[in-house]
């Protein structure tokens, strides 16, 4: 009941923000994509972040229903964790150990070389942006400024800030406000740049 | 769930408790606790509550006369127009927009959370701090050049004006910064201080709405941030970002400035739906329907909120474009509203309802805010929105919303928590009284209003065409019965506070775990960090 | 204060958080909430930026020849290295190493100071030229060029808005507008930054934080980071996309 309503409500958030964008000719297949795309996301994170793929494999084997598919779940569950923690075997310990000791839990440190490199990338950043201005791409300009600057930004928030290494809320939190911002850029340009059409009809 | 209530251990003695924790004025004004906070700001949010409402009554006053005599000489149509400013920037700055999160939110979230305190309790102090230094900057235009922008503070002419509009949009910046930082220690206290066995699907449906204004608050209120800066800049400068003559778009001030105040009047209201389903539950002595609903759908509207400002410009200038989008998402946000509607009165059916004074705000609110909303989606169509804008309708609208809504939803927290903050009960009869008053006194202000908009009235006039005089009268009338509600509820409170009975922890037999408190509260809220193992409305 | 450290060299949490990585975790967060109410708020002002940009094109290009790229590329590079003596502030802040914080955070302070040196030399000259926000504006050889540059377009490139040349003479301070109101609030956020910095500088030095507790530290880091940020946005923006 929980899921209906949250795809609902992802539905018409959806329908909001899409249609109005693609028009009622492509709006709708957007708006399917979209929302198909969120439940393959959502499915996925449950799978790999809240193992309900774990425990429906457990299930099985306690009960001995499994059948011939269960070893490709098996296989499928271990290359999903292959992918999101690689040499978690060895974490696995080192977690139980650490569970009494709140206090003393290391954070994670990023080792000077990182730092670094990323101090590198970041400069050499720098000269391409000037490089590549002096060459004139027309409308594309921007685009091209924009996408330089954002990469650079993406190596600042991910290491200089420790998003890489921090939990989901903190990335959650300002991918947010990122996009409230592209929101508000979005709907004033829908109403400056269409100012001198005037719509007849649909 | 088999478990009937929020569980943890009672502490009968109630000596020591958050008043007289530490004594003297000193020890109040350095607090961090946040029930002392929370009671600091109900004191100046009823004081500039008191004011916002003058200005109203002297509006009103005006109003009764349809040509240039007014009730009092010193009203001409430039001191019309500072009223009829001084009124909406108190009311939302001052009054509204930190209303039910400063004072509830503050007091509530904490022990409904079974936590300590909010995340950061001196962020909390520099917050109360910071609004009051906002209400004096914008409150010092009042003896500097005055305000008669309106609240909305449009340009051209806010550019142009003689006023002192750059304190005032200085004071809203200040107090925008208050609202940020609330909002910020509202949303790390939610995630990170819930009492062991609270999950997100347990906490009370008040906590879930102030959390999604919080979202509201970090993410829109930069944005007037700096549109009021801006602003300032045009005035001093001459920057040109918003004056035709120098090459801006006024109505790119609008974008801006609605990106901001359209969530802010769901910073308004979401909070009083959060007290609603509180009152109702606990009045119906029912669990209530639909929970995860109601949940969901306050961050629907957090989030439908912000694609839906343009709906203020239809006919500002915007694109057609533009227009029939703004247009049709508006409509959409009514949904999670009415989902909310209906699950309150499907809490009320079979439920054991008593008609307390609290229970008679929330079902006035119920009927009142349902009025505002519904005329909302007609001002929602364009094509109604030409003939409506700028009229009466629009008062009357966002007037039944906020007073008929927030305001009510309010008071009816004040009489439904009296006890938890203060110890004591309150007359009920008294309280009932002033509901009587307001809620009728309400209707018969603003009720007219929507027929004088649709008449034709425009807003914001100090003269007015003599057919609409009639009305005009009755509205007036009401305004005086409202402000005799209020002095009503005024006297209740007083009574209480002065000669109140003595109230026990949980005098209304409510089940989420701020009435597992004593009444008033400890300094730590509770004895013991309580764990939950039932959800908050377990009632059969 | 929530987090001292006491006699025996241990750091005591505030009583409402379970320990210190709570409290920790909890400050982070509100650090976080904090940017992203700076991002919208700067982000407020680029999109005003870029709307007028796409509208008055000539102007925006020709007021970009009157920045000096020189030393606006210097700048850049002095606020990414700034970054990352921040950085480098934190990481020994987190080793118990106060004696090499220090360093790096003074040298972060070194930084934003030589950006607010090479920025005043940029305002009092532009101040000098009289390429100043409108009110003050006097500079009839900007407003010249505009024209000519307009005169020079091809002529299916010209929207309505720019034909009117006497128009944009008129408005074309507009640029100077943005480029002071961009920069200043940019400016400012440098000082608070740097302030902040050295209060961070004085409490390491004081030896009042450890690996335990930097918590202060790093949230002036992730401050700083996000001025750094908007330069990086800003600096390609106004100085080389013209």
């Amino acid at each position: 009941m929980d899921l209906v309503i949250q795809y609902g409500l992802y539905g018409i958030a959806y329908a909001c923000i899409f249609v109005p964008f693609f028009g009622f000719g492509l709006g709708p297949p957007v708006v399917i994509g979209a929302a198909l795309g969120s439940f393959i996301g959502n499915t996925y994170s449950l799978i790999a972040q809240q193992g309900i793929l774990k425990n429906f494999i457990k299930d099985k084997k306690e009960t001995g229903s499994g059948g011939p598919i269960l070893p490709l779940l098996e296989g499928a569950q271990k290359a999903i964790d292959g992918f999101e923690n690689p040499g978690s075997a060895m974490k696995v310990e080192a977690h139980h150990e650490e569970e009494h000791n709140h206090d003393s839990e290391k954070h994670h440190i990023i080792p000077i070389p990182v730092y670094v490199g990323v101090l590198l990338v970041l400069l050499l950043g720098t000269v391409i942006t000037v490089a590549v201005a002096q060459v004139d791409f027309g409308a594309m300009n921007t685009v091209i400024a924009m996408l330089v600057a954002t990469i650079k930004a993406s190596f600042v928030l991910a290491f200089f800030m420790h998003l890489k290494y921090d939990n989901l809320m903190n990335r959650v939190i300002f991918g947010s406000g990122f996009f409230f911002l592209m929101l508000l850029i979005a709907f004033s340009a829908a109403d400056i740049f269409t100012r001198a059409s005037v719509i007849k009809a649909f | 769930m088999a478990h009937a209530t929020q569980s943890t251990t009672i502490v009968t003695s109630t000596e020591d408790n958050y008043l007289n924790h530490e004594k003297g004025i000193w020890s109040w004004l350095s607090t961090v606790d946040h029930k002392r906070i929370a009671v600091m700001y109900l004191i100046s949010i009823l004081t500039f509550f008191l004011v916002g409402g003058i200005f109203a009554l002297l509006l009103r006053g005006a109003l009764f006369n349809s040509g240039e005599n007014k009730f009092w000489s010193y009203i001409t149509p430039e001191v019309y127009n500072q009223f009829m400013s001084y009124h909406g920037i108190i009311m939302v700055f001052m009054v509204i927009v930190p209303g039910i999160p400063a004072v509830f939110g503050n007091f509530l979230l904490p022990v409904m959370l079974g936590a300590k305190d909010v995340a950061f309790p001196r962020l909390n102090l520099a917050s109360y701090y910071i609004y009051l230094l906002g209400a004096t900057i914008a409150g010092s235009t009042l003896f500097l050049g005055k305000i008669d922008t309106g609240w909305t503070f449009y340009t051209p002419y806010s550019i142009k004006t003689s006023t002192s509009v750059i304190m005032a949009v200085l004071g809203a910046f200040t107090m925008g910064m208050a609202s940020i930082l609330t909002g910020l220690n509202f949303i790390v206290t939610t995630h990170k201080l819930r009492a062991p066995g609270q999950t997100m699907n347990k906490i009370p449906l008040f906590v879930w709405a102030i959390y999604a204004t919080s979202i509201i608050q970090i993410l829109a209120t930069p944005v007037l941030g700096i549109t009021l800066l801006l602003l300032g800049a045009e005035r001093a400068l001459g920057v040109g970002i918003f004056d035709p003559n120098l090459g801006g778009d006024p109505v790119l001030f609008q974008h801006f400035f609605w990106f901001y105040s359209h969530p802010a009047v769901y910073i308004m209201v979401l909070p009083a739906m959060g007290i609603v389903s509180e009152l109702i539950s606990t009045f119906s002595r029912k669990t209530i329907f639909g929970y995860t609903a109601i949940a969901y759908s306050s961050l629907a509207i957090a989030a439908v909120s912000f694609l839906v400002w343009g709906h203020h410009m239809f006919v500002s200038g915007q694109s057609e474009f533009a227009g029939i989008m703004f247009s049709v998402i508006t409509m959409l946000v009514g949904v999670p509203t009415a989902i909310k509607l209906f699950n309150w009165i499907s809490t009320m059916y079979k439920g054991s309802v008593r008609l307390d004074a609290p229970m008679l705000y929330a079902i006035g609110f119920l009927f009142l805010f349902t009025i505002g909303g519904l005329t909302g989606v007609w001002l929602a169509a364009t094509g109604m929105d030409v003939h409506f804008h700028d009229t009466y309708f629009v008062v009357a609208h966002f007037h039944y919303v906020m007073v008929g809504g927030t305001l009510m939803a309010f008071t009816g927290g004040i009489f439904f928590w009296f006890p938890k903050f203060f110890g004591k009960m309150t007359n009920d009869t008294l309280g009932r009284i002033s509901w009587v008053f307001i809620f009728t006194g309400f209707n018969v202000t603003f009720f007219p209003q929507f027929i004088l908009g649709a008449m034709g009235m425009p807003r914001r006039y100090f003269e007015y065409h003599p057919a609409y005089e009639p009305l005009n009268q009755i509205s007036t009338v009401g305004s005086w019965l409202i402000g005799f509600g209020f002095l009503v509820a005024l006297a209740a409170i007083i009574h209480g506070l002065v000669a109140g009975q003595k109230a026990s922890a949980n005098p209304w037999g409510s089940k989420t775990l701020e009435w597992q408190a004593p009444s008033p509260p400890p300094h730590d809220n509770f004895p013991i960090t309580p764990t939950v193992t039932a959800g908050p409305y377990e009632y059969r | 204060m929530s987090t001292v450290k006491t006699e025996d060299g241990h750091f005591h949490h505030a009583h409402h958080f379970k320990n210190l990585n709570h409290q920790y975790d909890s400050a982070k967060q509100g650090v976080w909430l904090f940017m992203v109410t700076e991002i919208l708020m700067f982000g407020g002002l680029f999109v005003a930026y870029l709307i007028y940009k796409s509208l008055y094109a000539p102007i925006f290009h020709v007021g970009s020849t009157y920045l000096d790229v020189k030393m606006g590329s210097i700048n850049t590079v002095v606020l990414i290295t700034s970054s990352f003596t921040m950085a480098l502030g934190i990481y020994f802040n987190q080793k118990n190493k106060p004696k090499q914080a220090v360093i790096a955070l003074v040298l972060t302070i070194l930084c934003a100071l030589t950006f607010m040196v090479i920025k005043y030399f940029e305002y009092s000259h532009k101040i000098h030229l009289g390429l100043v926000p409108g009110k003050y504006f006097n500079n009839p050889e900007f407003q010249q060029k505009v024209a000519d540059f307009i005169n020079a377009m091809p002529i299916e490139n010209l929207t309505p808005a720019i034909s009117d040349i006497n128009n944009m003479k008129k408005i074309a301070p507009l640029y100077f507008g943005f480029y002071f109101v961009m920069t200043g609030l940019h400016g400012f956020h440098v000082v608070i930054g740097a302030l902040l910095i050295l209060w961070v500088t004085i409490k390491t030095a004081r030896g009042q934080f450890g690996s335990e507790y930097y918590t202060p530290v790093e949230g002036v880091g992730l401050f700083w980071h996000i001025v750094d940020l908007i330069w990086i946005y800003l600096f390609p923006l106004l100085y080389l996309v013209g």
